[in-house]
């Protein structure tokens, strides 16, 4: 049910002040899109309002520490079964029974901390997984057959790619981690999708600069290792592919993949992009036919 | 990964506890004071979301105040039902701290 008393002044979806802000509830919008347009529009506005409240962030980074990764946040909002929405009084069967119910978690609880002591000696607790954060976005080229549009919507920006044949661009990634890991590989789209043509593809990765101080991009062999407060800034060099008739997609990207060693073990991560990477008017893509 | 220890009766009672310790208090202020308090895990999502739920339920009234640089806030306060609803999720939580403690304590033998 829509809470009049909380609507905000511009509307529940109106935007909060800040472009980290603005950018973190455009993805947590995103996230909650399977949720009922109410219910939906009733979580935006608490968004809004926890956004309003907490001091500006300066970083995207130092909001997403603050906050969780903006899925984990929607999962939040959305982490309890839904309550009446009017108060009532529990009687004494209800209370005997919530009683019981802490009873049957607390059990579980020291049954869960018992075997998990017991475990600790056969096998080291395994490390949390890192969480990785992406500060930059856009598209550029030397090339003069390169072209784009952007779009606004929701606080998140579109690029919308003018496909050209044989053309190169760089999305630029500014890859950072809350743990020490050893990054292997940054790829716009996973290596071997064939269940998915993209119309351009990932040919390389590039350092940002080419100064003396600047890391080299990470591979498999020469993994880069990333600190937390530092980041790595390497370009993702993408070539339009040749045009396929009843295949390449308009879908275009929203996250890349990092692959990395974090642990001992080798693994992999989605990230988000921070921007809509999409083709546009894919109808007119002739070349190749 | 956020954790969740938190079951959503232990969640509603923190959050009218800490509004209630204030006499009046706001969403980011209760996070803040939790965190304080050596409350993890519990995100500010978390809290705002068990505002907006029990606002909902007539456990607490809000107002909305605007300041000076033009930044809003939405004060809470508890209504009757919100302290009882307070005493009753105390109640039941004491009830299972105590047992955990006998189960801890004891093993849960008699």
């Amino acid at each position: 049910m829509t809470d009049p008393n909380h609507a905000t002044p511009a509307g529940a979806t109106a935007a909060p002040r800040g472009e980290h802000e603005a950018r973190y509830m455009a993805d947590v919008e995103q996230r909650l899109g399977a949720v009922a347009p109410e219910r939906r529009r009733e979580l935006l506005a608490v968004v809004v309002e926890n956004l309003d409240e907490r001091p500006t962030a300066t970083s995207w980074v130092e909001l997403v520490q603050a906050l969780g990764a903006p899925a984990e946040y929607a999962e939040e909002l959305l982490g309890k079964p839904a309550r009446p929405t009017h108060p009532s009084v529990p009687s004494p069967q209800d209370r005997l029974r919530r009683r019981r119910r802490w009873l049957a978690i607390a059990a579980a609880l020291v049954v869960v901390i018992a075997g998990a002591i017991a475990l600790l000696p056969i096998r080291e607790r395994r490390q949390p997984d890192p969480e990785f954060f992406n500060s930059c976005w856009g598209a550029n080229s030397d090339d003069s057959g390169f072209d784009l549009t952007s779009v606004e919507a929701a606080g998140i920006t579109e690029y919308k790619l003018v496909h050209a044949e044989g053309v190169e661009f760089t999305i630029p990634v500014c890859l950072s981690s809350d743990r020490e890991v050893e990054v292997l590989d940054i790829r716009l789209f996973p290596e071997g999708d064939e269940l998915t043509l993209f119309p351009f593809s990932q040919i390389a990765i590039r350092s940002r600069r080419s100064t003396g101080d600047t890391p080299p991009p990470p591979t498999p062999d020469q993994p880069v290792t990333l600190v937390p407060n530092t980041g790595i800034a390497v370009d993702l060099l993408m070539r339009f592919n040749p045009c396929l008739p009843s295949k390449g997609n308009t879908r275009g990207a929203t996250n890349f993949t990092v692959s990395y060693r974090h642990d001992g073990e080798d693994r992999t991560a989605q990230v988000d992009l921070g921007a809509w990477y999409s083709v546009a008017d894919v109808g007119s893509c002739t070349v190749g036919r | 990964m956020r954790e969740e220890p938190f079951g959503g009766g232990l969640v509603d009672l923190l959050v009218l506890a800490a509004v209630q310790g204030r006499g009046e208090s706001y969403g980011y202020a209760i996070a803040q004071d939790l965190a304080a308090a050596g409350v993890t895990g519990l995100g500010e999502a978390a809290v705002y979301a068990c505002l907006r739920r029990l606002h909902q339920r007539e456990f607490l009234t809000s107002r909305r105040v605007v300041a000076d640089n033009g930044k809003a806030r939405r004060y809470y306060t508890l209504t009757p039902a919100g302290r009882k609803h307070r005493r009753s999720e105390q109640a039941s939580w004491e009830s299972t701290r105590d047992a955990v403690m006998r189960v801890l304590e004891t093993g849960g033998g008699t």
